[in-house]
């Protein structure tokens, strides 16, 4: 920082040319609400009688996992910081595999692969709260 | 004439953050749109360009509409809050 610069920040007032957003609102319990909900169909896909019912039941598990991936990308991008990189190396890669697991979901209706979906946002949260209480 | 320096992004790139302008506190009669201007909003000095003008009323709005907080937000203020013109950079 140039000694200029360094002195018009001590001497000279601001002007706000500010946003208020971001609100500074991250949980990552948006993710697993969406999540749940694309485990939640996947269980309940077998069971349903009408063809359009299964329509509707794996579009809206697609749109529901393509949320979780939003979510979590905002946290990875938006919350996250280096220095909650350096305390969890691993973060890159488990928002890589979560997300991941969100298009898999999309591809498919077994529970199985939706459940893992939920550890992995599980996972993420640990991370998060983690990071709170540092 | 004040001094201040930009804080924020929302005048961006007209007036990029950490930048000095100066500006006028006798404003006159001879506001118009497009001007930039200093308003006292909030406790705060706020700077934005006004974008609508009626009788005793603007309506301003940063430049950098994505990153800004602006009359969209807390709508048309009295002409009153304004506090300084700004005089440089003249856009």
């Amino acid at each position: 920082m140039s000694l200029l610069t360094k002195l018009s920040q001590r001497l000279i007032k601001p002007v706000h040319a500010h946003c208020d957003l971001p609100c500074g609102v991250y949980d990552p319990a948006q993710a697993r609400i969406e999540a749940q909900s694309v485990l939640e169909i996947m269980k309940k896909y077998p069971n349903l009688d009408h063809e359009e019912d299964r329509w509707r039941a794996v579009f809206i598990k697609e749109q529901r996992a393509d949320l979780v991936k939003q979510h979590l990308w905002v946290l990875w991008t938006d919350y996250f910081k280096p220095e909650h990189l350096e305390k969890h190396p691993d973060l890159h890669d488990l928002i890589w595999r979560a997300t991941k697991q969100a298009g898999t979901c999309k591809k498919t209706v077994d529970a199985a692969e939706g459940q893992k979906l939920l550890d992995l946002i599980d996972e993420v949260a640990a991370v998060f709260t983690a990071t709170k209480q540092a | 004439m004040l001094i201040r320096r930009v804080s924020g992004k929302s005048m961006t790139p007209a007036l990029r953050p950490g930048r000095l302008i100066l500006a006028r506190r006798n404003i006159g009669k001879h506001l118009k749109v497009g001007d930039i201007v200093i308003i006292r909003h909030d406790g705060l000095e706020k700077i934005k360009r006004i974008a609508l003008l009626r009788d005793d009323e603007i309506y301003v709005l940063g430049d950098n509409s994505q990153a800004s907080t602006d009359s969209r937000h807390f709508g048309w203020l009295p002409l009153s809050a304004v506090y300084a013109l700004v005089v440089w950079p003249r856009r």
